[in-house]
């Protein structure tokens, strides 16, 4: 079976007044239908340039990315709108929901840009909010709503469609820890009980504990790489931290 | 999944309520947009309904002239159109780089460039049909307050008043609009194409870098800036009588570069002295001010000088317009004596007709038909003779000269014999004027001449006509007219005694007569007359005519003035409101700030006001300096101009700006509470 995320010497370089600066450095990787997968990194590691590209938000300057054995880096515009909202969903940290639309609304969205057809999609969208445990604030506005629970209808967005790789950009970041617990919670409910195959970039080990497997990044290169595998989530926790140790050097604040 | 395959057949009905809730997001957070909107439109029907309101007051226009003007008004529709074009282009771009992340987040979920422009074409329609229908309901009645100022400036009573509504008006404001919203759409496309998806999504609201440490080099381009103002008014003062146009083009030149000097250095001057005064600086949240101030000093500098420049456009106009308007009807109750006039004047090629009643009968006309009571007479006039006897003013003349070679200012006077000017005269019911043998008087007809001929009683000077030497007659200053005269200047008219006439040029002949029923039936009469003659050496000047041509140039310079005033100033508002509204949502983080540092709203109210009178407050100075300068030198060619009718107007126009400009400044103050929430 084909890897659903091929990554494939990607390289990503700024030029800023003439310095170049290598964000992503010849970074290859596979991601397998059903993974959990995360990026770790410092800031300007280069993991959310990745992320991007991967996303195709950004375009890689060489190197190739196939998601689902489709080179993205080859798709024209149009191609790519509609394969994102094909095979992508986005999972951002600060969110993104519309704030014109009520959660349920927000949720149809991405739907009715699918173009599924109207009379399923307040069938839908029940189904995922009883996933996610979201039913109670489905009719809220996002401007009601707390940062854990608006995340959840995000998350609710993204996996609506069914997507085959859905991309999470620290999606804890703007959360407390008890919202953060409950998120992680349906994330890790989207992943095994809807098979969703989730990307996610972070910096905090404790969110990071929640993958399957963890690629730590530095100076836009694969450093590391290490599998929870039936390890406990504590253990695996302890294991982060003592790569993240590592990778900081003596530099005690890295991360 | 099955919907993958299914091919885009989308149900609009979630994208038509989505545009719905973008628009009424945009216009809780943009009335001001909206309003401004709805006004063009309504100013662009009103103005436009001008040819049904005459219709609608019963003012007859046999000779089309308030035809003519009307069409002006629309022509120059064209040019209001593009101004608005312009405005909402850019209000809209404006709006829509707020929209950017909006925009990413439907590029995320993988909408289509074609679906993200239709969405956005659905929400221009919407606010393109939302303001077109208030617009024109706001036209409708706002041109019914037109049309009493009609009645009243064309000095119509209102008897035959009743409401109307202009279809024309309404299918042109349709027609013009739905271009202008087509073009916004495209500019919407246009700019949208421009965006990249990562732009969109993580494009950061910038702040401009700060440029301190130039304070130097910015307080040479305030000195700069003054110098340069104050030399343009110099200039355009102390040239404008030799050469206008090269007077007005580089000391406006000069006008206009020093405002933009003057905005990119006011505010970084501003700054400094705020910073220098320690006690003040320090004193409330003053430090914050003055950093919002100084955060902007690069922008300031564009926008600063192009709102002043609009706004002195729309002060010049709303003042100038009716105040030209105004001039022209000045001394109209001497504009027609009688009910009609009809001239024979002498030009060059044509031959002199020794009895020109005669000539007149001959081309088919016969006066006896329209009119019992009617005179004739002749006009003189001789080289000797010329307008600088009355006016004096001898010494100004040969440096006129010199730059208007084609129009001498030294025109020889009109002459008219003390019988026939007694024989007209009586015609209007005036009391005969006695004129002894060594005696002169002098009639004029219109105020421009008045200082002059008055100054010329005091003073008076003899009157040389070949042996003869006259005097002015005691108490011998007329203000009669002589004739129906749309033109309502004159040089003055010298009258002799009857037998000098015979030794002066003929100048022209006029024929005056009023009609022996009732006015309208005359006209209809005289008119049907008139074209069936072949007359074409005859001028007829009806006193309808007269009425009506003025009426028609009063208006239209009033509209036009107000029209494009109105325009520049709505233009001005919206966009020094948009940019300060943006402004304040783009400080909604440094204000939440100072609320947790304990800034109380009051405080907070404070400052937000003190930025926003700076900067509206600017802008609306210089513009202030500028148009006074203007409308001062303007003013001052309109001699005989009775002082109390410039102030109404110089009052009224400066009344009208100041409030429309005080709705913007006062919405922008509470639109900016809304957004920064106190």
């Amino acid at each position: 079976m084909n890897p659903v995320l091929k990554v494939e010497n990607l390289q990503k370089y700024y030029k800023t007044k003439g310095a170049v600066t290598k964000a992503v450095d010849n970074i290859s990787f596979e991601v397998q239908r059903g993974e959990y997968i995360g990026i770790m990194g410092a800031s300007g590691s280069g993991k959310t340039t990745l992320l991007n590209c991967i996303s195709t938000i950004d375009h890689a300057t060489a190197g190739r990315i196939f998601i689902n054995s489709r080179d993205v880096t080859s798709l024209n515009e149009k191609k790519l709108a509609r394969f994102r909202r094909e095979e992508l969903g986005f999972i951002f940290q600060n969110f993104n929901l519309l704030d014109t639309l009520n959660g349920r609304d927000n949720i149809a969205l991405a739907l009715a840009i699918n173009g599924v057809e109207v009379r399923n999609i307040p069938r839908l969208i029940e189904q995922v909010a009883a996933d996610l445990e979201i039913s109670a604030i489905l009719d809220k506005y996002p401007y009601e709503m707390s940062g854990g629970q608006q995340q959840r209808i995000a998350c609710a967005r993204a996996i609506v469609t069914k997507p085959s790789l859905i991309l999470a950009d620290e999606p804890t970041g703007a959360l407390d820890s008890k919202s953060a617990g409950m998120l992680l919670d349906s994330l890790s409910l989207m992943n095994e009980k809807k098979e969703a195959t989730i990307l996610m970039v972070t910096h905090d080990a404790f969110t990071a504990s929640h993958c399957k497997r963890i690629l730590f990044i530095k100076d836009g290169k694969i450093f590391n790489e290490i599998v929870r595998g039936a390890k406990s989530r504590k253990l695996f926790f302890d294991e982060i931290m003592q790569v993240i140790s590592f990778l900081g050097g003596d530099k005690g604040h890295a991360f | 999944m099955p919907s993958k395959k299914v091919k885009h057949t989308v149900s609009s009905s979630i994208f038509d309520e989505l545009a719905a809730r973008n628009v009424r997001k945009s216009a809780k957070n943009y009335n001001i947009y909206f309003f401004t909107l709805m006004l063009s439109v309504c100013l662009f029907y009103s103005f436009n309904s001008v040819s049904t309101q005459f219709a609608s007051l019963g003012l007859e226009d046999r000779l089309s002239y308030l035809a003519f003007s009307s069409s002006i008004l629309t022509a120059f529709s064209l040019i209001v159109c593009c101004i608005m074009g312009a405005l909402v282009v850019y209000a809209n771009r404006f709006l829509l780089k707020r929209r950017k992340k909006e925009m990413g987040i439907y590029a995320t979920l993988g909408m289509e460039r074609s679906m993200l422009n239709k969405l956005l074409m659905k929400e221009t329609l919407r606010i393109g049909v939302m303001s077109l229908a208030a617009g024109l309901v706001m036209g409708v009645f706002a041109a019914q307050v037109l049309s009493l100022i009609t009645a009243k400036l064309a000095g119509l009573s209102l008897e035959s008043y009743r409401f109307m509504i202009s279809f024309k008006a309404i299918i042109l404001s349709v027609v013009f609009f739905g271009v202008l919203f087509f073009f916004v759409h495209l500019f919407n496309v246009r700019e949208l194409k421009k965006m990249s998806l990562l732009d969109m999504l993580y494009a950061e609201r910038k702040n401009e870098t700060n440029q301190e440490g130039k304070y130097l080099r910015k307080f040479m381009t305030a000195v700069l800036a003054a110098a340069l103002i104050l030399g343009g008014y110099a200039y355009i003062y102390i040239k404008a009588d030799q050469a206008l146009a090269s007077a007005l083009g580089v000391g406006g030149l000069m006008l206009i570069v020093g405002t933009i000097f003057f905005f990119s250095s006011a505010l970084s001057v501003m700054v400094v002295i705020m910073k220098k005064n320690k006690f003040s600086y320090f004193k409330g949240i003053n430090i914050f001010t003055t950093s919002q101030f100084a955060s902007r000093i690069k922008s300031e500098g564009r926008s600063g000088a192009m709102i002043s420049i609009l706004l002195f456009l729309s002060l010049s106009l709303t003042i100038l317009g009716p105040g030209l308007g105004k001039y022209v009807m000045n001394g109209i109750e001497n504009a027609t004596p009688y009910d009609g006039t009809i001239y024979y004047a002498l030009g060059e090629s044509e031959t002199l007709y020794s009895n020109p009643m005669e000539a007149l009968r001959n081309t088919g006309f016969e006066i006896e038909d329209v009119s019992e009571s009617y005179e004739s007479s002749w006009i003189y006039q001789t080289p000797a003779v010329t307008s600088s006897f009355l006016t004096g003013d001898k010494e100004e003349a040969p440096d006129r000269k010199q730059n208007m070679e084609d129009e001498p200012m030294d025109y020889p006077l009109a002459i008219i014999g003390v019988d026939d000017y007694n024989r007209i005269m009586a015609l209007q019911g005036v009391e005969p004027v006695e004129l002894e043998n060594d005696n002169f008087a002098v009639v004029y007809a219109f105020p421009p001449i008045e200082e002059a001929v008055k100054a010329f009683a005091k003073n008076p000077r003899a009157l040389i006509l070949g042996e003869r030497s006259l005097s002015l007659k005691e108490n011998g200053i007329y203000h009669r007219a002589l004739e129906n005269k749309n033109v309502l200047v004159d040089q003055g008219t010298i009258i002799v005694p009857q037998e000098l006439t015979e030794g002066l040029t003929p100048r022209n002949w006029v024929l005056n007569f009023n009609f022996s029923g009732d006015t309208k039936t005359g006209n209809e009469l005289l008119y049907d007359k008139w074209y069936k003659a072949n007359s074409d050496s005859f001028h007829l000047m009806s006193a309808e005519e007269v009425t009506v041509s003025i009426t028609a140039d009063n208006l239209l310079m009033t509209y036009l003035g107000l029209y494009l005033g109105i325009t520049f100033l709505i233009t001005s508002g919206a966009v020094l409101a948009l940019q300060q509204l943006t402004h304040s949502s783009d400080n909604e983080e440094r204000y939440g700030l100072l609320r947790k540092l304990g800034v109380s709203s009051k405080d907070m109210k404070r400052s937000l006001s003190k930025q926003l009178r700076v900067h509206f407050g600017m802008p609306m100075f210089v513009a202030i300096i500028n148009s006074a300068v203007v409308i001062a030198l303007v003013f001052r060619y309109f001699e005989g101009f009775p002082i109390r009718a410039m102030a109404i107007i110089i009052g009224a126009g400066a009344l009208l700006v100041g409030i429309v400009y005080l709705v913007y400044f006062i919405t922008t103050y509470l639109g900016s509470r809304r957004i920064l929430k106190f």
